[in-house]
């Protein structure tokens, strides 16, 4: 199934918008791993949206189509 | 040890300078900056005072890492009782200005009193005198800067100041140093300004002194090597906090509009990314270079310019320069708030803000409550002097920005403040914000740690009290977030508001780091455990002042957009904001009773008599 990615506020300006293809039953666990991020930080994830918390990544299954979006973890200023 | 021992009381009635010695019982509870001037506040100032009224004090107090070695050692805060709020108000700010008068041999300066006439305070080392400023007041924070160098031929002196927006009252008027850093919120420089001292110029040669040199340099190394491969801190040098805009607004939060939208369309075009791309005319980017203040190793300090073709800068040659840039919250409060999205007319508001002494927030913040008044014909043409005062208006931002910071025409009305602002025109519902400060650019409805954050914030609706970020980020689950918040409180009121050095370290350095720098400056066992607890206390008398001050637990509380008006975009789509259930948790995990106010058992706990 195809992903869209977009990668918010991390060096890889370069694959800011991507489509990524993931085997069914893909969590967005399996998508940071072909991300080939950093890591050094605990990433933060929305899914269509809405997040998806750290402990529920390995557990959450995504679609075809769904819309990812991968930031680190700002803390404002 | 780091302490000078030295406090600068500078009466203005009287117009004496005396030098006392610091109140070391005091530093051992409250430490320094924030905490240890709030002390002092708390002791000296009737809380039901009025902001501007000269027995309100000014303090501008640095903490123990100030001026030294330590990575991000050189900031200072400014404390006082709130122009825009009535309460306690604490201004932190960078630059090199607190580094110059911790170097000069004083810990804080406490200004009391009213000078019949405008003046400035010169410090130089043990030297402390005031001045007359009648030729420096109308002047900008910029012109004020060069003249006062100029007229004692020391382009070394490091000054403290006020623009026109702190001469005329402007409730959310800022006290900036070092050309744009700014001591930002809570109307602190409106304060300066009633006091009618302009400046503080200050000329530090001497060291910090520190308990004992070797731990202080294995405790500061330690911290670097924590610091320096820290991936935020890398993103801070390169983005700066203009990267949180494309997060927030990805994540549904940004308020949009006077906080009617939380997403804004036109954000590509202000965003960290936007700043970087050259210009068609010129060919330069908006962004044309980083710098840091005293000590620091992050530099997320932005210098811009605006496109020499834009119509912002067409009559202003002192806005054709490179100056302070986009930060976050400047680029939600002059762009999504108000619906701009031209990049220039945000960076010609930044600028002006800057030059006059101006805090961003509030006054994009208020200026998109007075175009929300515009739009339901509460206020029309006769007010705004023929402005049209439309959402996503570039002429309108760059017009009232001047008019208020100037405090002419329609920028007198817009200088109150939203709250007072809206009050005025008969809607008070259109005042974003939380005991008279408006909001910073998160939205309630989409972080629910932050909209608890922003009502029990003691200096009023706050982005920096707490830390509620990654919870926020991860889950809107209510579970745990009164505890993050009451304990981030505590963190950040010790650490980065009464240490000395800056925030911007949290990502990297925990309590027991600093505590190790803190007790190798200045000695007397700090510990990570005991800098919460010292946090906790500085939480509690901010809170007892308030109370003084007639704030009660009714106004811990979110307008009614954020309360009851589900959020219309984004992560959080069809809620609203929730303080039934973490109010009283919070209060509870305070030790508070239900009214808001701390229990006996807990002052006692704390040691606050």
């Amino acid at each position: 199934m195809k992903i869209r990615v977009e990668l918010i506020a991390l060096p890889q300006a370069g694959r800011r918008h991507s489509c990524v293809e993931l085997a069914d039953g893909a969590t967005p666990e399996d998508l940071l791993s072909v991300l080939d991020l950093p890591d050094d930080e605990p990433y933060m994830t929305l899914i269509n949206g809405l997040s998806v918390a750290p402990e529920r990544r390995a557990t959450t299954r995504l679609a075809e189509g769904d819309r990812v979006i991968v930031f680190p973890p700002l803390k404002g200023g | 040890m780091s302490w000078t021992g030295k406090i600068l009381r500078v009466d203005l009635n009287a117009g004496t300078c005396v030098s006392e010695p610091l109140r070391s019982d005091w530093a051992a509870l409250y430490l320094g900056q924030r905490g240890l001037a709030t002390k002092y506040i708390c002791e000296e100032v009737d809380p039901a005072v009025d902001p501007l009224d000269p027995a309100n004090k000014l303090i501008f107090a640095t903490g123990p890492l100030t001026g030294t070695m330590s990575a991000t050692g050189g900031r200072y805060s400014v404390v006082t009782k709130g122009a825009l709020t009535g309460a306690i108000a604490c201004s932190n700010s960078g630059g090199k200005f607190g580094a110059a008068f911790k170097r000069a041999g004083w810990d804080m300066i406490i200004v009391e009193g009213r000078a019949k006439a405008p003046v400035y305070l010169l410090i130089e080392d043990g030297d402390a005198a005031l001045l007359p400023a009648n030729d420096l007041w109308g002047t900008s924070v910029w012109d004020c800067e060069a003249a006062i160098r100029a007229r004692h031929q020391d382009p070394q002196l490091k000054i403290a100041s006020i623009g026109r927006a702190g001469e005329c009252g402007v409730r959310y008027a800022c006290v900036i140093n070092d050309h744009d850093r700014a001591a930002g919120r809570s109307g602190v420089g409106a304060v300066m300004g009633a006091k009618r001292l302009k400046a503080i110029a200050v000329r530090g040669t001497q060291g910090v002194a520190v308990h004992d040199p070797k731990a202080f340099m294995a405790a500061i190394k330690a911290a670097r090597a924590k610091l320096d491969p820290n991936p935020n801190r890398k993103r801070l040098g390169d983005v700066g906090t203009h990267a949180m805009l494309d997060v927030i607004n990805a994540f549904g939060g940004l308020p949009t509009r006077n906080n009617r939208d939380v997403v804004f369309e036109g954000v590509h075009k202000i965003n960290a990314a936007a700043v970087k791309v050259p210009r068609s005319g010129d060919g330069r980017p908006n962004l044309v270079a980083t710098k840091a203040c005293f000590a620091c190793t992050i530099a997320c300090g932005r210098v811009a310019t605006i496109d020499p073709d834009h119509f912002t800068v067409a009559g202003g040659t002192d806005y054709k320069h490179p100056s302070g840039g986009l930060e976050f919250e400047s680029a939600y409060a002059l762009g999504s708030m108000v619906g701009v999205d031209d990049l220039d007319a945000v960076t010609y508001a930044n600028f002006v803000c800057n030059e006059q002494g101006m805090d961003t927030i509030s006054f994009g913040a208020t200026l998109s409550a007075a175009m929300e008044l515009y739009e339901t014909g509460a206020i029309g043409d006769d007010e705004t002097g023929g402005v049209a005062l439309t959402f996503g208006s570039a002429e309108a931002l760059a017009a009232m920005v001047q008019l208020t910071a100037k405090g002419e025409g329609f920028g007198v009305d817009l200088g109150l403040g939203a709250k007072r602002l809206c009050e005025k025109y008969g809607h008070p519902e259109f005042f974003m914000g939380v005991k008279g400060q408006e909001f910073a650019g998160y939205d309630g409805r989409a972080m629910p740690g932050m909209a608890l954050a922003y009502a029990t914030s003691n200096r009023g609706a706050c982005h920096l009290r707490a830390s509620p970020y990654a919870s926020d980020f991860a889950t809107s689950d209510l579970e745990g977030k009164a505890a993050i918040v009451a304990a981030t409180q505590d963190e950040r009121a010790a650490t980065h508001d009464s240490a000395g050095i800056c925030m911007f370290t949290a990502g990297a350095l925990d309590l027991d780091d600093i505590a190790g720098q803190l007790e190798a400056a200045c000695g007397g066992g700090w510990t990570g455990d005991r800098l919460r607890e010292t946090g906790e206390r500085i939480w509690n008398i901010e809170r007892l002042f308030n109370l003084g001050a007639g704030f009660t637990a009714a106004d811990d509380t979110l307008p009614d957009r954020i309360l009851k008006e589900p959020a219309n975009a984004g992560s959080a789509k069809g809620k609203t904001a929730e303080l039934g259930r973490l109010l009283p948790e919070y209060y509870a995990l305070r030790g508070w009773d239900e009214s808001g106010v701390p229990t006996a058992e807990t002052l006692n706990r704390l040691g606050i008599e």
